[in-house]
This record gives C-alpha cells, structure tokens and sequence, in this order.
C-alpha cells in the first residue's frame, strides 16, 4: 500500500537566486511506515515536505496521492498569532472538514486556560501557543504525517507525555515522515529512512546509516526566506 | 472595606517602567488583595511573571545562579511556569548551595505559597545534611506530610531522632497494624492505583486518628521538648507505615508518573512509554481519537469555495486585528476612498454630467475603479499574508490570490450600495433601470482586476521591476477609465484613444444601465466580452505556468 507515488518527478527550487535541483526523473513509492526523511541538504529537505503538501508543483512527472496528506507540522508559518484561537480553529475545520465544535471541546480540554482560546494568539505565552499548534495537529486524521519539528518538549514533560500519547494513537497505521529534526526521537520512532541523495529517492533499512550520510554531507543552512512583500491598499488611490 | 485606588497600580507599573519587577509585582500583588476582581491588575501581574520568567531565563543561560534563584523564588508559584520554573531554580540551587543552604531556603520559601512537589522532594534530599535538631526534625515530618512516603526523608528523620536520643526505628508490631489499616482503604491495589489525591487524605485520617497530626505543629514552635517519646514514636511508626504503603505503589507509579528522562516517553522499550500505560484521555479526545477516518476530501468543488471564504475571512480577521478599531477601519477606509474621489466629479462638473446627477456618477465610477484597482493589488501580491497557507495541503496559490481580491468586491459593493442608498434617500437618484446587468458590469470589472493583477504578477515573477512600471500603468488605467467623465463629452480624436481601454466601456455600460437619463453611445459590450476572455484565459494560463516555476523554500 502507497500514499504517496512519485512518477518521474523532476522539481527545481529557487535557492539563492540560482535554480538547484532537488529532484531529477525521480520515482518512488512512500509506504505505510514510520520513516526519517533525510536529505543531502536541509533546503531539500524542505523542497521534498512542500512537494508531499502540495505548496510545490513539480517541473514536470506526476505526484499522485492515495490519502489525506498533513501540513508540515512543526511549521509555524501556517498559524498566524493576530487572530484569536477560536478563529484558528474554524480556519482549519474548513480546510481539513472537521467537526468544529468537537476540536474546540478537546482542545479546551487539553488547554491549560481554556478561556484564553478565544482571545488572540498573540496574547499567549510562547509554550501555550507552541502547545496549541500542536494540539491543532492531533485534529484532522489523516494518511501522512509531515513532521518537521519537535515533538518533544524536554522542559514541558507532562504536556509532552499527553501529546505523544495521542499522537501514536492518531498516527497508528499512518505514514509518518520525520526529519531530522530530533535525532534522538528518530531513532525511537523509526526503524528506516527515505534518503534523497543525487536526485532520487530511496529507502535505507539502516537508519543510523541514513543518519551517518546526512551528517557526512555538508548541510546548507543558509536560509533564503520567501519574500513577503505585500502591496498596501493605501500605496496609491488612483 | 478596603477601596481599591488606581494609584496602587500606576504605582506598580512605574516600578516596572523602572525595571524593577519584582518591587512592582510586590505591589501589584498588594493592590490585587485589596481587589481580587480586578482584571487589570491580574493582567498586569502575569505580564511581570512573564518579564521575570524570561529574565530568568536569560540568567540561566549566562549561568547567573544567583540571580537564577532570586527571580525564580517568585516565578515558580506561579500556574502559568510551574512546569518549567522549579527545575530550573533548583538547578541553580545545586550549583550555588551547600544542602544545608538549600534545605534553609527551602523552608522559608514554604511559608510564600504551596511549594512544588520537586522542591518537597529536594527538601526530604538534603534533610539528611542538615545539622540535627528539633527544628530539623519537624521540618522532616514537614515534609513527610507534603510528600507521604518520601523514604529519603522518613530515613533522614529516623536518624536525626535517633542521634537526638529518641527511638529510631519505629516498632514493627505498631507498624504492622499500621499497615492493615491502611490497606483496608484500598482494596485491587493491585490492580488500580488509586488516586494519590485519596491516598494522602487516607494518611492524614490515620495522624488524626492515631493523634500525630498536629505534632510537626508543635515541633515547628521548637516545642520538640514537650512532645512525648511515645507520640514521637508512634508518629514516626505513622510515618514508616506510611512509606512502606507507597512502596506497594511504586511499581504502578514508576509506569505512571512523569519520567524525568522525558526521552523514555517515546521509548517503545522503557517502562515509561506513553502507550505501555495510557493515561486516561478527556471524552472529547476519546471521541476525536475514535472517530472514523473520513476518506477522502469531500465535495472537492464546493469545499474549493469554501476554501477561499475561509481564507478571505483569515485575511480579514488579520488585517483587522492590527488596529484595536480594525474592524471599522475596513469599511471607514474605502467609504473615505470613494468619497475622496468623488470630489473630483464635483470639480469638473458642478451639478451634472450629461444629464446624470454628479454624485451618483461619481460614485459609480469611483467604486468601480477601487473594485478594479483592490483586486488588482491583491492578486497582484500575490496572496500577500496569506502565502504561508500554502503549507496547507488544501490550499492553491490560485485560492489565496482570489481570497485576497475577493475583498475588493465585497468592500466595494457594500461602500456603493450604501452611498447610492442615500443618494436615493436623497432624491438624486431613482432606482436602477437594469440592476441585474449593472451588476454584472460590476462584476466584470472585478474579474478584469484580478486577471490584470494575475498576470501581472506574473510578470513581477520574472522581472520585479515590472511593479514600478505598474505604478505607472494603473495610473494611465485610472484616467482612461471614465472615472470622471464620459467619452460622449470628449472630441472624438480623444474618444477614440481612450475607448481603447475596456473600463472605460465597462462604466459607461453600467452607468447606463443605473441612469434613465443616460444611454451610452460609445460603450460596446462586445469588446468588454472579448477583452474579458482574453484577460481570464491570459491569467489562467499565467498561474498554470507560474504553479510550476522553481520556488523559494523555508529552509
């Protein structure tokens, strides 16, 4: 069983103002598995997370997908802190179709002051709103996982131990992709990788192996942000 | 009755502007007791706790342990840290304190607020360091009491009372009737733990019975002298009995309790996996967790839809949130706009233009062009806030665009409806001769904004500089539009320069279509159709190609 089929995909991003290949003709199949995903490089790393999420179209091949696929979660991007959580809340229940109501009774119960979920995110403390993201990713079920953060939180023990319990629950008999964010939690979790390497897919049995490439290949850290500009409305009337 | 005053809090918030946090939330504390209703100052005294966490924070990172102790001493009572807070202060106190030092602090920060079970446990540790005498010895039922069964403490204890001279180990036949009575209290302990919550009031039956409560009382006014042997005895056979009790416990506790590895959590092979004892989980993450897997995405044109209103009202919301009157700033702040431009109208004109009252003719031409120009400038940003939803699976850049222009319609139609409303009210203005192709014109002038802002974004993709020449462009648009006149007023050599530009036809139509007075001679919808299918085909085609270009990640 796939989830997620790549058919000659070959995908180019923009890395510093030069185009670099991530992808070249690839093809491969993403079984049900709990896998690391690891790459020659953290940006193709990332490139691969938006082509499963869809924020990236490939060049040219074809990406067919056999299930729900999640945002990268760990990504703070999609989550804006100006509006409230309740707010949130219904956001998402419109992207991913969920019972509304029911996310905002579990996460009211999950919360510690579930009067602040309809206040702006803002107003939070920095461990509530990480709290809250993550919560937000136990809602909608999904067939993949995209995971690209860190699942856990060394200084919150008793949240990380609630989560991770209704995360594996949530997860069971799903695809879950993690990067190599916590190496420690990888080696738990996984038993194999899907490494990129020369600009193709493939899975590695040997998880420290697949660890021990991505650290023998120098990782581009270098980070070339998209560039968020926005025109004003005010900018000009006529 | 204490009568809250302002100046409590001003007071406060001086000392804090001061930078002196813990002064300022001394007082605020101060004015929260004379009023404990007071939202302000709640408020206000969890912004200090956040100021002090995080200075703390920072300490512990230049490895400041002093100063780690002496803001940690009040951030750690607080709910909002209490997760964090006690570990890192009893780090630093480790690193600076003899046991001694710790076990004095300790019990002094007892008497500010219910001490967190680590720095109990942390007490019991040190007890047995700490010089023996009465005071010790109460502090060590002390925290037996906090504690039940800390062993560390209770054997910590049983030598201090033995150095003191008293019996130091309790008698096994008391112990062993202990014992009976407290197992009669929990029966299947084997099989359930029961909450600890029920054990420690179990326990504390059993001093009050037995008449060992109130000793730590007694032996904490240094009264140790008075109490006699027999009750010291039996409150440490009390005691023992007590700890032996947790002992039956500790295998169930070890698999529940909080591992301090907090790594062994998703260790599969440690005795602290989450799934080897799952705790019990809330009805509503049973339900959630429960519920059937919905297959794949439904109504997939519908939910399209559903989408982009989703998305447009984030933007909204957002947009919104950044001002405390936002939500009226985005309908106060096109209503201006419109009726900025209206003056112009005004200036040309004087009271009509041809035959058509000057007010509702500017109207139309004035929210028709913002409708144009919004939706232009929104597609144009290509999603602008709303890009990073495109993390979401569900999500098209093609949704995040039409969300962003779809404000311009909404806006637009809303501020013009309005302001013809009163021009009706008003008597300048009858009703509509066709409203139904009125608004289609206007709707036509929306689609030709989006697909003009599609496609130049497109173009901005390639070449940035083309948002300079835009602004150059959508000016020329602008004045071509028939914003202020119509082309039956102008010579005919101008006329048909100007007929050139589709808007120009679009706004004649509509005024055509608004005013019994007018009938437009030059407006051809013919042309509007051609230029409207050539544009939306154009745009399309533009973000199929731009959907496939090389893009920037988040790295």
């Amino acid at each position: 069983v796939t989830v997620i089929t790549l058919d000659t995909v070959s995908l180019d991003i923009n890395f510093g103002g030069r185009r670099q290949s991530v992808l070249r003709h690839a093809s491969y199949a993403v079984p049900v598995a709990r896998m690391a995903l690891i790459g020659e490089s953290r940006s193709n790393v990332v490139a691969l997370l938006d082509l499963f999420s869809r924020r990236l179209i490939p060049q040219s091949g074809q990406v067919r997908f056999g299930g729900r696929v999640s945002w990268p979660i760990g990504h703070t991007a999609p989550f804006s802190v100006a509006i409230t959580g309740t707010q949130a809340v219904s956001h998402l229940a419109t992207l991913y179709d969920f019972d509304r109501e029911l996310a905002l009774a579990f996460l009211r119960a999950e919360m510690d002051e579930p009067e602040q979920i309809s206040r702006a995110i803002a107003s939070w403390p920095r461990l509530r709103q990480t709290r809250f993201m993550m919560l937000l990713a136990l809602i909608p079920q999904f067939d993949v996982y995209l995971v690209d953060g860190n699942l856990v939180m060394t200084e919150d023990i008793a949240f990380t131990r609630r989560f991770l319990q209704m995360f594996l629950t949530r997860t069971r008999g799903c695809t879950l992709l993690i990067t190599a964010r916590q190496v420690r939690l990888l080696r738990l979790m996984c038993t194999e990788a899907v490494v990129l390497r020369d600009g193709k897919l493939e899975t590695m049995q040997d998880l420290e192996a697949a660890l021990a490439l991505s650290n023998r290949v120098p990782t581009v850290q270098t980070a070339d942000f998209q560039r968020d500009d926005d025109l004003s409305d005010n900018d000009f009337m006529f | 009755m204490v009568i809250y005053s302002k100046s409590d809090l001003q007071a406060a918030r001086q000392l804090f502007r001061d930078k002196q946090p813990i002064e300022a939330l001394v007082e605020a504390r101060d004015a929260l007791r004379n009023n404990p209703d007071n939202a302000d100052i709640a408020q206000f005294i969890q912004a200090v706790l956040a100021n002090l966490n995080a200075l703390m924070k920072r300490a512990q990172r230049e490895a400041d342990h002093a100063e780690v102790i002496r803001l940690g001493r009040w951030v750690m009572f607080a709910p909002a840290f209490s997760a964090t807070a006690p570990a890192i202060v009893l780090s630093a106190m480790r690193e600076t304190l003899s046991p001694a030092e710790r076990g004095v602090v300790l019990r002094e920060w007892s008497g500010s607020g219910p001490l967190p079970d680590v720095l109990w446990e942390e007490a019991g540790a040190v007890l047995a360091e700490l010089p023996t005498d009465p005071t010790q010895v109460a502090a060590g039922f002390e925290i037996l009491h906090h504690v039940p069964g800390n062993a560390t403490a209770l054997i910590a204890l049983a030598g201090h009372l033995g150095a003191l001279g008293r019996p130091s180990r309790p008698d096994d036949s008391q112990v062993a009737g202990l014992l009976q009575q407290l197992q009669g209290r929990w029966p299947g302990l084997e099989n359930t733990p029961p909450d600890v919550v029920d054990r420690k009031t179990g326990y504390d039956t059993i001093r009050v019975e037995l008449g060992t409560a109130d000793l730590r009382h007694r032996m904490a006014r240094s009264n140790f002298v008075a109490a006699s042997d027999d009750l010291i005895t039996l409150a440490l056979s009390v005691e023992h009995a007590v700890a032996r009790m947790e002992g039956l416990f500790q295998p169930i506790m070890d698999a529940t309790v909080p591992a301090e590895d907090v790594w062994a959590l998703a260790d599969p092979n440690s005795v602290h996996y989450v799934m080897r004892n799952p705790a019990p989980l809330s009805p509503a993450a049973q339900q959630l967790l429960a519920a059937p897997h919905p297959g794949q995405w439904r109504n997939r044109h519908f939910a399209r839809v559903r989408v982009i209103l989703s998305l447009w009202l984030r933007a909204i919301n957002f947009e919104a949130s950044q001002d405390r009157i936002g939500y009226l700033w985005l309908v106060l702040d096109p209503l201006i706009h419109v009726l900025i431009i209206c003056i112009v109208p005004f200036l040309l004109h004087a009271d009509q233009v041809s035959d058509m009252n000057t007010f509702p003719f500017a109207i139309i031409g004035a929210c028709f062009w913002m409708t144009f120009r919004a939706a232009a400038t929104g597609a144009l940003a290509g999603g602008g806030v709303l890009k990073s939803q495109l993390e979401h699976p569900a999500v098209r850049r093609f949704d995040i665009m039409v969300a962003r222009g779809f404000s311009a319609i909404v806006v637009y139609f809303f501020v013009g409806l309005f302001l013809l409303f009163v021009n009706t009210f008003m008597g300048l203005s009858g009703f509509p001769v066709n409203l139904p192709l009125f608004l289609v014109c206007f709707m036509t002038m929306w689609i030709l904004g989006m697909a003009y802002g599609i496609i130049l974004h497109s173009l901005v993709l390639r070449y940035p500089g083309v948002r300079r020449i835009n602004g150059f462009l959508i000016r020329a648009i602008a004045f071509t539009s028939g914003l202020f006149y119509v082309t039956e007023q102008l010579p005919d050599d101008v006329a048909r320069l100007i007929l050139w530009n589709p808007l120009v036809h679009v706004n004649q139509l509509a005024r055509s279509y608004w005013f019994y007075e007018y009938n437009t001679r030059d407006g051809d919808p013919i042309y509007v159709i051609w230029w409207l299918l050539a544009m939306v085909v154009l745009a399309l085609s533009c973000n199929v190609v731009d959907e496939h270009r090389p893009e920037s990640v988040r790295a």
